[in-house]
């Protein structure tokens, strides 16, 4: 079976997938649309004729034949999949927006900044006391404050990594 | 009036009754419509239609190969198809009569002018 493509065909081919697929526009449709587009495009190699100009653009295409192929009952399941697709990343909203990344950021601190307690005073030495202080490293204030930037700009860090992470996940975004 | 928009609205139609006379594949079917001056530039392909109507059922679909093993898709109408065709062209000239009758009835100097 002849098929192969040349690369900008396959290109183009490829982005109008990707453009069905993202839409949620299910895979007969996809496959038969790709079928559709290599039938045209060999077609149209053969009668030198240049392919884009009755098929447009990968996203002209691509909104045509959703806007045309799908039948009104399969974009209304669409529809519906959207609002319930909608409903569920409500569902973990909550776990979107600035307060949650003040939190987290504020939870990535404290362990940060107890970690560093506990590893440059001696509040872990035998016999020391009950004597602890969170944000008390050394006797210097600028080494204190040296220390919490660091912190504050690691608990930053991650926090900004987890919430990409999340969001990759969980489409917060 | 805008050829474009009467011409999305009607290519279902002109679809089915290519493939009434004969089996066809997307491309041919395209240069068949061009052959009576309907053009597809700006318009969209002819190809979301035939996915349509073959997930409305009015055309059965077979894979096959050209001479130098090229891939081509035939759509074939079938009785729904048929029955589905007759009923549209029915809707299809009634309304065209109504539109013809309510324009020769408000304007028929101007359309004797043409």
């Amino acid at each position: 079976m002849k098929e192969e493509l040349l690369p900008y065909e396959r290109r183009y081919v490829n982005e109008i997938m990707d453009i069905l697929k993202s839409s949620e526009v299910k895979s007969s449709y996809r496959e038969d649309a790709k079928e559709q587009l290599v039938e045209h495009i060999h077609e149209a190699r053969l009668n030198n004729e240049d392919f884009k100009e009755i098929l447009g653009t990968p996203e002209h295409f691509a909104l045509h034949f959703m806007d045309t192929a799908v039948t009104r009952e399969e974009q209304a399941v669409t529809k519906m999949n959207i609002k319930e697709a909608k409903h569920q990343s409500k569902r973990v909203f909550s776990l979107k927006g600035p307060l949650f990344f003040l939190v987290l950021t504020g939870i990535f601190y404290l362990v940060l900044q107890f970690s560093t307690v506990l590893i440059f005073t001696p509040v872990l030495a035998p016999g020391y006391g009950t004597a602890f202080h969170l944000f008390v490293i050394s006797d210097f204030l600028w080494w204190n404050i040296l220390v919490t930037a660091i912190n504050v700009g690691i608990a930053l860090v991650l926090s900004t990594v987890t919430m990409y992470l999340l969001s990759k996940r969980y489409r917060l975004f | 009036m805008d050829r474009m928009t009467a011409i999305k609205g009607s290519l279902e139609v002109c679809v089915l009754s290519i493939l009434y006379k004969k089996r066809s594949y997307g491309y041919e079917i395209m240069k068949e419509l061009e052959k009576f001056n309907i053009k597809l530039k700006g318009v969209g392909s002819i190809y979301p239609i035939l996915t349509r109507i073959k997930e409305k059922q009015l055309v059965n679909v077979r894979k096959e190969f050209a001479e130098d093993e090229r891939p081509r898709i035939y759509y074939e109408i079938n009785e729904k198809g048929i029955a589905f065709l007759k009923n549209e062209m029915q809707e299809w000239y009634a309304l065209q009569h109504d539109i013809d009758s309510l324009m020769t009835y408000h304007a028929k100097d101007l359309k004797e002018d043409n």
